[in-house]
């Protein structure tokens, strides 16, 4: 991939493609601020043509909101620091930011952005609050949602508009940096984001632990009930399964949590090997965020936590016939499933009936299955049934911002 | 006066010892926690359940009246006020915590519970809410939706939409919808965290998914004595620049510190002093001493006199209690007072109240500030009295000037008190034009008859972009 | 433009139309205290239970406001209802930030509306008779005689409920205050006689306000709290020519006859000239304390008023000061009790506590939601049947909760309501003033003398 400075205003044929990591796209424009990509926007408005806003282009494919396109609009080069006052713990960067530029920038001034979403390592900035996504450290930090203090954006009409800001309290009008973060580009196309920081802990600790899966998964659940607030609780059901136990803060605060932890009933049952400390600790849950990128299949399956043995017999059905990995993180009884690009040829055929199965049982627990990223051939609906009043509501906001469809994803649902 | 019609539906809906629409006693409901803003309400309702709620919103509905929810009635900036008329819904009956599961750490409430007795109920689990508004022991958790209310430990622990994990909404039509769910991924537009802050303008939330945390292990307060305030301001920075994090960092100015120690509520602050700094640290035993030794001194090396720590709980509450007491006391000293809720970034602070002491005296007004250091969120009390018509008008133009002020710094016109219709028309200061026609368009979507608490947050169509 | 933050609940500076709204008008300056923040609001039992502004401190001084501005007549139902359906427990006062004095706000805005509009035939009744020493006496007596045949509990238990369950309920509370009989010791036989404590250290004069109801039907309490303040180093004093305080004519707006009961009073209290006037009735003390304010516009009596208020001290202040000298046990289980002109409007909440916690094996609990008024709040019980009784319920569950053998409070009002809620239910569980089972104590530990055998 080409950095922001070397890159062209726009690119076509093989080049787009090929920049995009090989997804279909004719062209891909770079459009170098707002004003400019209002400019894009009112010219395809005109000419009746559909622009997908993309970042790095990590989540073009997946999702099921899209339509196809007839151009990409990249923010790539929109990747200047707009503002950063490190005491104010807020930060304003332009949306085509790599997300790991960013990470190693504020590492310098020892604070951090403690969001792990999937997708991170090779996502912008924008592309992260667009796609709203969240990891493990939501429990402790809030969902990315919560941190997203400002937007600005072009909407489908070619308007800018700035929503929120950079304070960290702001009830002036409706919350609509709520409503944009996650609305992946289908109400505006990002250009510039205002995020909430914090000091990075001076010690990051990971300690790890493994056996059965019934066992790891009761020594989970024991782990995140203690009064200690983790930053993650993590099941891997490998064989072994192991339990993945992150702790931040300063060092006496982490030994006191990390004597908690073993403590706790069942983990001192399980087999654990030494914690990880600091950069390893944070290379280690790095690596775990890129769990499902580039991987054609995705489910999650969420419940509340105490129904997280129910979840994971649920995603390890799929796991089995799709001979995939599971995940879950247990404080948010989220379970994730992935597997790669061919399914076993009995799978492939009956993956329709067995996600609507898997779907039905979570759904009797008033739960919820997401199909996050699946070839399009497969035809998944992506979630389940919609109240069709939610329904109109999404619908009217897609007219909103977007009244002839300019921006390609649809609204969800529809 | 509504509709006989009307009047019958609301009485089917919910018994006739829930409506009220005599006139006189319609006049206690002129007003809510802001007493500037008055307007009668043509009825009142009290709906015990969400099928009451839908019932009734309905029938008001179709009689094409306002549609104004109220909670405990303790906003500060008039949202919950019948300014054109109409049919307040109120929740104070429906106060019922209808789920407490400590398992899952959450609570379902309907929206009249009071925000403390949600913590209170929690405790015996070792869990408590965690946005706690100043009123917190009167406002409701619908309140506080509606708000997306704050409060001094939101430094650490993050505003009302946060914890807010699925609702039962009303819209203006009478559908209910049900937004998000604990357990339940989001997938789609966050309508849930949209609806949080919307100020009654959406729809009626009828039922109310909160996430609960478990209560910190302990508690440490410290109390910084100031001899000027830029100076408790800069502490303020300092402290967050060098990485702490606190659960709370509120200042108490002179002027207020005089206030307080002149009334019944007396906390022991030196009264030549210009500045009190409270700050909270709470969280596991483990280090936390060493976190207030360090804001301690961070406090002494910008100046402060004097620090203290509290030594057991009735030391911190008496530390607490100048500052929990101030808005009360200042109501003692002047007839009238303007309370603001703008937001600044924490570095602008010291300048930022320098600049509003400078405003005040070119004005001749006093100027008290009590407010959420941590935060940025200030609370400027202009003191006054109504009566003086001239001074009346130099208060509002201080006023203007003191949020102009704080826009141009890169703050904002309000931190936690809603705009409702107090800062209705200072919304073209942080938005323009078309930012305003989006917020109307998203209103829109909820609520495209426009019944939803209407005349509050947004300025007419016609005035939007002019300032 | 922004609005301006008014301080003033419902009062601007008009002036106030027609003459009964200047007794409310005259107060404008404790009216204007209230910044209208709502912290009263969930502490007042008639708003947590009916949900409506105008049923909270906060809209019922915005109906005071409004008369005073003329807004609205003082003779209107809103104003009328509202007023009336306050129990004038003053909860509201301690969580309110800006101080407003509800209680004496309220008596104001009482008087004005009892001048407006006639109050209930068995308001005024009860008022009347309670007022006039050759009323008061043949009726206590009656009462007397009704519980001593339990004819009053008989007639509790087999009357109907419907129309007559005012009176059902009247009697219950007169089979209520008949004596508590706590169960004999163990170890009572073994029990350590105390010697009395001799007169070291100053011994202070104490003057015991009779009152008229508890003159009526708990004789015994006062006999209890004279024989206890003896024990304790004081010295009581007889004061004659004492009348009832006037608490329930002052809560019930009767000013003028309030005053005539507080400046009677104070010239017999100033006659016998006591260090501390002891009071045992909760209501009664709260009144007596305030007769300062009763009389602040009285020329001859401000000073001297404020100096009698200053005198007056609950019993349970006067024993808790020294101690108290602790007795023989009593085992028992005690579910107590705040009662609202104590807590709330004296802010005594630990005193009584003290003077149970001076009975060995004696087992205290305070009741869930002790700060919360019983539903008695003088007559409201008879006056308020449904709101009243539907607290009174509230109250009755709690004291059961508590698994006691006695439920302890010390206020005759309380102990009434509490009792007759408690009997009506079916329960033995008795009701008793705190300084009764610190007598008995001391009459187990011999402390008066010869032991009641």
């Amino acid at each position: 991939m080409t950095g922001p400075s070397t890159l062209p205003h726009v690119l076509t044929g093989q080049e787009a493609s090929d920049w995009l990591g090989g997804f279909p796209a004719r062209e891909v424009h770079f459009p170098g601020g707002p004003e400019e990509l209002a400019e894009l926007v009112g010219a395809a408005r005109a000419d009746g043509r559909r622009l997908a806003p993309a970042g790095a282009g990590t989540w073009l494919d997946g999702g099921g909101w899209g339509r196809p396109a007839d151009a990409v609009v990249s923010m790539r080069r929109m990747d200047t620091t707009v503002h950063y006052e490190p005491a104010d713990l807020t930060l304003t960067v332009g949306a085509g930011m790599e997300w790991s530029a960013l990470s190693t920038a504020l590492d310098a001034e020892g604070q951090w952005l403690p969001l792990d979403p999937p997708g991170v390592t090779s996502a912008t900035v924008g592309g992260v609050v667009a796609a709203g996504m969240s990891g493990s450290l939501r429990t402790l930090y809030g969902a990315v949602r919560d941190n997203v203090l400002g937007i600005e954006g072009v909407t489908g009409e070619g308007r800018v508009l700035r929503f929120g800001g950079r304070v960290v309290k702001n009830v002036a009008g409706y919350d609509l940096v709520r409503l944009l973060t996650g609305s992946r580009g289908s109400l505006v196309a990002m250009t510039a984001v205002s995020l909430r920081l914090y000091p990075r802990p001076a010690t990051d600790r990971t300690l790890l632990f493994s056996g059965g899966v019934p066992e790891v998964l009761r020594g989970g659940a024991a782990v995140a009930r203690l009064p200690v607030m983790a930053a993650a609780v993590d099941v891997d059901l490998g064989d072994p399964a192991e339990l993945i136990v992150r702790l931040v803060g300063s060092e006496v605060e982490v030994s006191a949590a990390a004597a908690a932890v073993r403590a706790a009933p069942v983990t001192g049952s399980l087999l654990e090997s030494d914690p990880v400390e600091g950069g390893e600790s944070r290379a280690l849950h790095l690596r775990r965020t890129a769990w499902e990128d580039g991987v054609p299949w995705v489910v999650r399956c969420s419940a509340l936590p105490e129904h997280l043995e129910t979840t994971v017999q649920v995603a390890r059905r799929i796991a089995d016939a799709w001979h995939g990995d599971v995940t879950a993180h247990v404080q948010q009884g989220v379970v994730r499933v992935k597997a790669g690009g061919t399914l076993p040829a009995d799978a492939a055929q009956d993956t329709g009936k067995l996600v609507l199965e898997a779907r039905a049982r979570m759904e009797a627990m008033e739960g919820r299955l997401v199909v996050a990223s699946a070839p399009s051939e497969a035809s998944l609906a992506r979630s389940g049934a919609v109240s069709p009043v939610v329904k109109q509501v999404q619908s009217r906001l897609k007219r909103l911002f977007d009244p002839d469809g300019v921006l390609a994803p649809e609204a969800p649902s529809s | 006066m509504i509709p006989d019609a009307l009047h019958r539906d609301l009485t089917t809906a919910c018994g006739p010892d829930a409506v009220i629409v005599d006139e006189d006693r319609l006049l206690v409901y002129e007003s809510d926690g802001l007493t500037a803003h008055r307007h009668r309400p043509a009825a009142v309702v009290l709906p015990r359940t969400t099928e009451e709620v839908q019932a009734v919103v309905r029938a008001i509905s179709r009689a094409g009246l306002p549609i104004v929810p109220r909670g405990a009635g303790t906003g500060l900036s008039g949202g919950a006020v019948a300014v054109r008329g109409g049919v307040i819904v109120g929740t104070a009956r429906m106060n019922r915590i209808l789920v407490l599961d400590a398992v899952n750490r959450r609570a379902l409430l309907q929206p009249g519970v009071i925000n403390a007795h949600l913590s209170e109920a929690a405790r015996p689990h070792g869990l408590y809410y965690a946005p706690d508004p100043s009123s917190q022991t009167t406002c409701t958790i619908g309140g506080n939706v509606a708000e997306n209310s704050g409060g001094p430990h939101c430094l650490k622990y993050g505003v009302t939409s946060r914890y807010v994990r699925g609702l039962s909404v009303v819209l203006s039509d009478g559908s209910v919808v049900s937004l998000g769910g604990m357990g339940r991924e989001q997938d789609g537009y966050d309508l849930l965290g949209l609806f949080v802050g919307s100020e009654g303008c959406f729809g009626i939330a009828t039922e109310v998914e909160v996430e609960l945390l478990p209560i910190p292990e302990t508690v440490r307060t410290l109390l910084a004595i100031f001899d000027e305030l830029e100076s408790a301001g800069q502490a303020v920075s300092d402290i967050i620049g060098a990485g702490l994090l606190p659960a709370a960092m509120e200042i108490i100015d002179g002027e207020t510190i005089r206030a307080v120690e002149d009334s019944v509520f007396a906390a022991g602050y030196p009264t030549d002093a210009e500045a009190a700094l409270v700050i909270e640290f709470d969280g596991p035993e483990a280090g936390i001493d060493d976190d207030a030794r360090r804001a301690a001194s961070l406090c002494e090396e910008t100046g402060a006199r004097e620090v203290r720590l509290a030594r057991d709980e009735e030391e911190r509450l008496a530390l607490w209690k100048g500052r929990k007491k101030a808005f009360g006391a200042m109501g003692r000293i002047a007839p009238d007072l303007l309370v603001q809720d703008a937001t600044v970034p924490r570095t602008a602070l010291p300048r930022i109240l320098a600049g509003i002491q400078t405003i005040g005296r070119r004005y001749g007004l006093t100027v008290a500030n009590v407010f959420h250091a941590g935060d940025g969120n200030l609370h400027p009390n202009i003191l006054f009295d109504r009566r003086d018509a001239e001074e009346l008008a130099r208060v509002e133009r201080a006023s203007k000037e003191i949020m102009e002020l704080c826009v141009e710094a890169g703050g904002t016109i309000t931190g936690e008190h809603g705009v409702g219709l107090d800062k209705r028309d200072y919304m073209p200061l942080v938005y323009g034009p078309d930012e305003l026609d989006a917020l109307w368009g998203v209103r829109r979507s909820f609520d495209p008859d426009g019944l939803m608490n209407p005349g509050k947050v947004l300025p007419d169509v016609s005035t939007a972009g002019t300032t | 433009m922004s609005g301006l933050h008014g301080t003033r609940a419902g009062v601007t500076s008009a002036p106030p139309s027609g003459v009964l709204a200047q007794a409310v008008a005259a107060q404008e300056d404790r009216l204007s205290n209230c910044v209208h923040c709502g912290f009263c609001l969930p502490v007042c039992p008639t708003y947590v239970r009916l949900g409506d502004e105008a049923d909270s401190p906060r809209g019922r001084l915005y109906l005071m406001g409004a008369v005073s501005e003329g807004r609205i007549a003082a003779s209107s139902d809103a104003f009328q209802v509202h007023i009336d359906r306050c129990l004038g427990c003053r909860a509201c006062e301690p969580v309110c930030p800006s101080g407003v004095e509800y209680g004496t706000l309220l008596e104001a805005a009482r008087e004005v509306a009892g001048q407006a509009r006639a109050s209930s035939a068995l308001t005024r009744a009860l008022l009347w008779a309670m007022a006039r020493r050759w009323v008061r006496r043949p009726v206590f007596t009656g009462g007397r005689f009704l519980r001593a045949t339990g004819l009053a509990a008989a007639a509790a238990s087999w009357m109907p409920t419907g129309a007559l369950s005012n009176a059902r309920f009247g009697l219950a509370m007169l089979a209520a205050t008949k004596p508590w009989r706590p169960p004999p010791s163990v170890d009572d036989g073994n029990a350590v006689v105390v010697d009395r404590p001799g007169g070291d250290g100053e011994r202070s004069s104490v003057g015991i306000l009779v009152g008229c109801v508890q003159d009526g039907l708990f004789g015994r309490i006062n006999q209890a709290t004279r024989r206890t303040l003896e024990v304790n180093g004081y010295v009581t004093v007889p004061v004659e020519r004492q009348d009832c305080c006037g608490a329930l004519h002052a809560h019930g707006g009767r000013l003028q006859e309030a005053r005539r009961m507080a400046r009677a009073n104070i010239l017999a209290f100033e006659g016998a000239g006591v260090d501390h006037v002891a009071v045992n009735a909760a209501g009664c003390g709260a009144a007596m304390k305030e007769y300062g304010t009763l009389l602040e516009d009285d020329l001859d009596f401000a000073a001297r008023a404020r100096s009698f208020s200053a005198r007056v001290k609950d019993v349970t202040e006067l024993l808790a000061d020294r101690g108290p000298l602790p007795g023989a046990p009593v085992p028992c289980r005690i579910a107590y009790d705040h009662p609202c002109h104590l807590l709330h409007a004296q802010g005594i909440r630990n005193e009584p506590l003290a003077v149970l916690g001076a009975v060995p094996r004696a087992e205290v609990e305070v009741v869930r939601g002790a700060d919360e008024c019983c539903g008695g709040a003088g007559i409201y019980a008879m006056t308020h049947p449904e709101l009243g009784g539907s607290i009174g319920r509230d109250k009755g569950e709690a004291v059961l909760a508590a698994g006691a053998d006695v439920a302890c409070t010390p206020n005759p009002g309380c102990m009434m309501q509490i009792g007759a809620v408690l009997r009506l239910e079916g329960s033995p569980v008795a009701t008793a003033h705190p300084v009764e089972i610190l007598d008995e104590s001391y009459q187990r530990a011999g402390l008066y003398g010869r032991r009641r055998s």
